[in-house]
């Protein structure tokens, strides 16, 4: 077995010990086939094709650079890569402000119902994007929505246009993300707080530290990490936002709302010119961000939590 | 915060605002599910008003009736399609995951560590990435709007192989050692021994691997071409962008959509919180 090969490192010779750990490789070969075929060489593919002038199945001839010219000179993936920018840099400073906030009260020793708080915070994040979308833009709705029906209660009428006002509908975008994601980070901190030992805040409130400063020096500084990996999380989790998108705006008004994802996908399925070559390398700039955030995620621990 | 104050009444007070903050928290989440439900169990006119009424005037499950029968639009079907594809997705999965983490955690075959970076390396490619890729792959295997074509890609999910692989790394290694001398074959030590003991992590990677498959609407709304194979995301929006569907059918829809994998978490979400943080320590 292979423990005898660990203790001895100048074991059998390589085919033999290969042979004696076939089993191993025929248990690899299912997730080795299953992982390349519709991960890896899909975006093998898109890399090729970002070289080509292709159309959905026919590959085209080879035109180099030009969809990477192409997609810098093309007003529309400026838009969604900005767009995209400011969407995921606000979703990922607010979610991380509010979980980190709502994290902390609910760990408090004396808060009673921690369980039912964590369960509804994260009801969300189990929640279909469909499904989110669909619930939003209905309690957005400018006439009927429940928020503007609320807020002329208060004097303010009319309430805004929250997914047509092209100042605001990216926000509003943010708005729904946020309050998808809160409980999914909300859960990793509370599980990174009951790790820090109790022993730090008897010892600072005996010295009568507050509870302000409690945070400030004890809390905060222990979470460095997961707050890292928190923030990195949350930057590749929406890079890749798609499906709000495309169910609550389109991409509208006015592309305001178009991000890379959708952009991608509107460019190769959704104008009717299937422009697959210039897609792929919209495809390929994304990857390449989402790859670098990886990365740095993987550089502060293993990166085991890119789930759901 | 656990500090011991005289003052009685700043602490009642702190109490006060804790848990206003949490309480208003919990409910900015909670009510649009409440007002999802509600805007589907209420008369029809009463969803267009532009008045602020909290309770239905009175409760129908007409609209669900309606559209069960919708002869249009086959939510039974749908729904059928959605389990189908998230539970073959999950076992594919979990399966594979089970079988390359005992390979690669039990045993050191030359080239492991080869196979355990291909495997990560899937972490970087989200498949909202490879589009394109994975359409013209599934389509040149003739996988276009089959099970199959939906299950296979929704099944690469390289977190639950970590979460599984790393539980395994912290199992002792006597047992498996006992049952080989005893003359035991490999499969069975797996089944009979590491499998067992792996119980909470295959449990948590299921549920993960189950919720995110039943949720996951990109990947579907790619390789599907007729509405019989839509799972419910797909279906759902293609209620409203091609049958016009009203606010209410859609929020129906909507709300069939998000019943189960809320009903899964909430039976199960210890195991869920366990997958979610196993790992996210760090400090």
């Amino acid at each position: 077995m292979a423990e005898s090969s660990f203790m001895r490192p100048a074991g059998p010779a390589l085919w033999t010990r290969m042979f004696q750990e076939r089993t191993a490789y025929l248990f690899l070969t299912p997730i080795v086939l299953l992982y390349t075929i519709f991960s890896l060489y899909p975006i093998a593919q898109t890399f090729e094709l970002s070289f080509f002038a292709a159309k959905i199945v026919e590959q085209g001839p080879f035109v180099g650079l030009k969809n990477y010219r192409d997609i810098l000179a093309a007003p529309g993936f400026h838009q969604a890569l900005g767009n995209t920018l400011v969407f995921t840099a606000g979703s990922t400073v607010i979610v991380l402000v509010v979980s980190l906030t709502l994290a902390v009260l609910v760990n408090i020793s004396w808060v009673r119902g921690k369980t039912v708080f964590k369960v509804v915070f994260f009801l969300p994040v189990v929640t279909s994007l469909v499904a989110v979308g669909y619930i939003w833009k209905w309690m957005m709705d400018p006439t009927y929505g429940v928020i503007n029906v609320a807020l002329s209660l208060v004097g303010i009428q009319p309430g805004p246009n929250w997914l047509s006002n092209p100042h605001l509908a990216l926000w509003s975008l943010v708005l729904v993300n946020i309050w998808k994601w809160v409980g999914y980070f909300l859960i990793i901190f509370i599980a990174n707080l009951q790790a820090i030992d109790q022993s730090y805040y008897e010892a600072a409130s005996i010295d009568g530290a507050g509870a302000w400063s409690q945070f400030s020096r004890i809390t905060l500084p222990l979470l460095r990490l997961a707050v890292i990996l928190t923030v990195i999380l949350g930057i590749v989790n929406f890079l890749k936002a798609f499906a709000l998108i495309f169910v609550m705006t389109q991409g509208g008004p006015a592309g305001r709302t178009e991000l890379m994802a959708t952009y991608v996908y509107r460019e190769a399925f959704g104008t009717g010119q299937l422009r697959f070559g210039f897609s792929a390398a919209a495809s390929m700039v994304l990857f390449v961000m989402i790859m670098a955030f990886t990365a740095a995620a993987n550089r502060f621990g293993r990166a085991g939590e890119v789930a759901l | 915060m656990t500090s011991r104050r005289p003052i009685r009444w700043g602490q009642l007070g702190t109490r006060v605002v804790v848990y206003a903050i949490l309480g208003v928290a919990a409910l900015i989440i909670a009510f649009p599910f409440y007002w999802m439900v509600i805007s589907t169990i209420r008369p029809e006119r009463e969803v267009y008003t532009v008045a602020l009424n909290l309770l239905p005037s009175k409760v129908s499950f007409a609209m669900y009736q309606k559209l069960l029968g919708d002869p249009q639009l086959p939510v039974a079907r749908f729904f059928l399609n959605s389990v189908v594809i998230s539970i073959g997705a999950t076992a594919v999965n979990v399966i594979t995951a089970v079988l390359a983490a005992y390979a690669l955690s039990r045993h050191r075959p030359p080239g492991g560590s080869l196979f355990y970076y291909l495997i990560i390396a899937t972490m970087m490619v989200p498949g909202e990435v490879v589009l394109i890729g994975l359409f013209r792959v599934v389509n040149a295997l003739a996988m276009m709007d089959t099970y199959q074509g939906m299950i296979l890609p929704l099944a690469v999910n390289a977190v639950n192989f970590l979460l599984i692989y790393n539980y395994m790394l912290g199992l002792p290694r006597e047992l498996d050692e006992a049952a080989r001398v005893d003359g035991a074959k490999v499969w069975q030590v797996l089944w009979h021994i590491t499998v067992p003991l792996t119980r909470p992590a295959v449990y948590s990677a299921t549920l993960l691997a189950f919720l995110s498959a039943w949720q996951n609407f990109t990947i579907p709304y790619l390789l599907t071409q007729s509405n019989n194979m839509y799972p419910l995301a797909v279906g759902a929006l293609f209620a409203e962008n091609t049958l016009m569907a009203t606010k209410q059918e859609a929020l129906t829809l909507a709300t069939i959509l998000t019943i189960p994998t809320l009903l899964v978490f909430v039976l199960t979400q210890r195991f869920v919180f366990s997958g979610i943080t196993a790992g996210a320590i760090k400090g």
